[in-house]
Order: structure tokens, then C-alpha cells, then sequence
């Protein structure tokens, strides 16, 4: 059995690692849509291992792991979704730049008020 | 405008975690082997970091800026809570 868990947790690194390496790669490029998938399900790969290896109340704190964690994407999609709706646009470096120039907060007033 | 800051600030938070707001990291690094604490608290908490630097202060710079006491006390007190909690543990 120790064998199987060294194996797992190996594979589960290895996993982590490719995660990571994703998540860099879609950080950095200007798209959004993958930016929002990967913030909806990334943290399922925590999820599994809190309820693996977690403390003695590992049930009750993955449930409130994933009930936080769901809570904060949410409220980071539906603020994109509203910047979207103001301004037509998912692409960073053109909302950087109207950012930059007061334009973005303009626009969003003027669409969904204060 | 403000509102919109406030919930991709809280949509990071999430991910960095701010004031332990993830409880289950703290039972997690308790059991868990090295390597996938290491990648918890070594990795994955700073791709938070990361989505706050590239994309939430440049689009809402001035917004986060109105906000700054709060989100300072925010941070000192994850710092502490932080600190606390490690220094509580016995493994």
C-alpha cells in the first residue's frame, strides 16, 4: 500500500507540475475564455487532494474548500462578463490600454452605472 | 467600477488564499506527502499572485488603489493569522 500511495502522489506532481505549466501559458497569453476555464477547474485537482490526505475533518473542510473557491470564480466571471458587456472586448492588452487611458471606467459607468 | 475590482480581488483572494480563506490548505499540509505540499503552498498559491499582477491591477489599477487601507489590513492580517497558525502546529 505505501508503494500504491508513493506511486499516486508521484503521479499526482507530475500532474501539478503540467497544471502549472498551463496555467503560466494561458496567464500569460490575452485570451479570456481559457483563462475562465481554468480558474473553474483548477481547483477540482485540490479538491481531490484534500479529501485524500486532509486532517482528521477533511470531509467538511473540502466542501467548504469548494464551496470558497467556487464562490470567488464566480464573482471573478460575472465582473469580466460585466466588463465585457461594456466594452465588447475580452482581450487584455486592449482593456490594459483603455484602462490607462479612464476609457474603461467611461465605459462601464455609462453601461452599468456606478 | 469599484464593485467589479472587488469581486476579481475576491475571485484572486480565493486562489492565493488571503486570510486562510481556503481552511483546507492548513488540514491538507498536515498529512500530505512533501511533493504535493510543496506544490500547494510552493505553486499554486502564487498563480493567485500572478492573475493579481496581470491582470487585475492593470485593468483596475485606480479602483484597487480606493481600496488600499483595507486590503492592507487584509494582508497583515493574513501575514499574522498565517504565522500563528504555524506556530500553533506540533508536527
Amino acid at each position: 500500500m505505501p508503494h500504491t500511495a508513493s506511486i499516486i502522489s508521484r503521479a499526482l506532481f507530475c500532474a501539478g507540475v503540467d497544471a502549472g505549466i498551463r496555467t503560466l501559458r494561458i496567464l500569460h497569453g490575452t485570451e479570456f475564455l481559457p483563462l475562465v476555464s481554468l480558474l473553474g477547474t483548477e481547483p477540482d485537482s485540490r479538491l481531490f487532494l484534500i479529501k485524500l490526505w486532509g486532517g482528521t475533518r477533511r470531509g467538511p473542510a473540502a466542501t467548504q474548500f469548494f464551496i470558497y473557491t467556487m464562490a470567488g470564480s464566480a464573482a471573478l466571471l460575472v465582473a469580466f462578463l460585466a466588463v465585457f458587456l461594456a466594452t465588447g472586448s475580452m482581450d487584455f492588452p486592449h482593456l490594459t490600454l483603455l484602462a490607462s487611458t479612464g476609457e474603461l471606467e467611461q465605459l462601464v459607468t455609462a453601461h452599468l452605472g456606478q | 467600477m469599484l464593485w467589479l475590482a472587488i469581486g476579481v480581488l475576491a475571485g484572486f483572494a480565493v486562489k492565493v488564499p488571503m486570510i486562510r480563506s481556503t481552511p483546507g490548505c492548513r488540514l491538507l499540509t498536515l498529512k500530505a506527502p512533501s511533493p504535493v505540499t510543496m506544490l500547494l503552498t510552493g505553486a499554486m498559491s502564487k498563480m493567485g499572485i500572478y492573475g493579481l499582477l496581470r491582470i487585475a491591477l492593470p485593468l483596475f489599477g485606480h479602483q484597487i488603489a480606493q481600496i488600499r487601507t483595507p486590503l492592507l489590513v487584509l494582508a497583515v492580517a493574513t501575514v499574522v493569522m498565517g504565522a500563528w497558525a504555524a506556530a500553533a502546529q506540533k508536527d
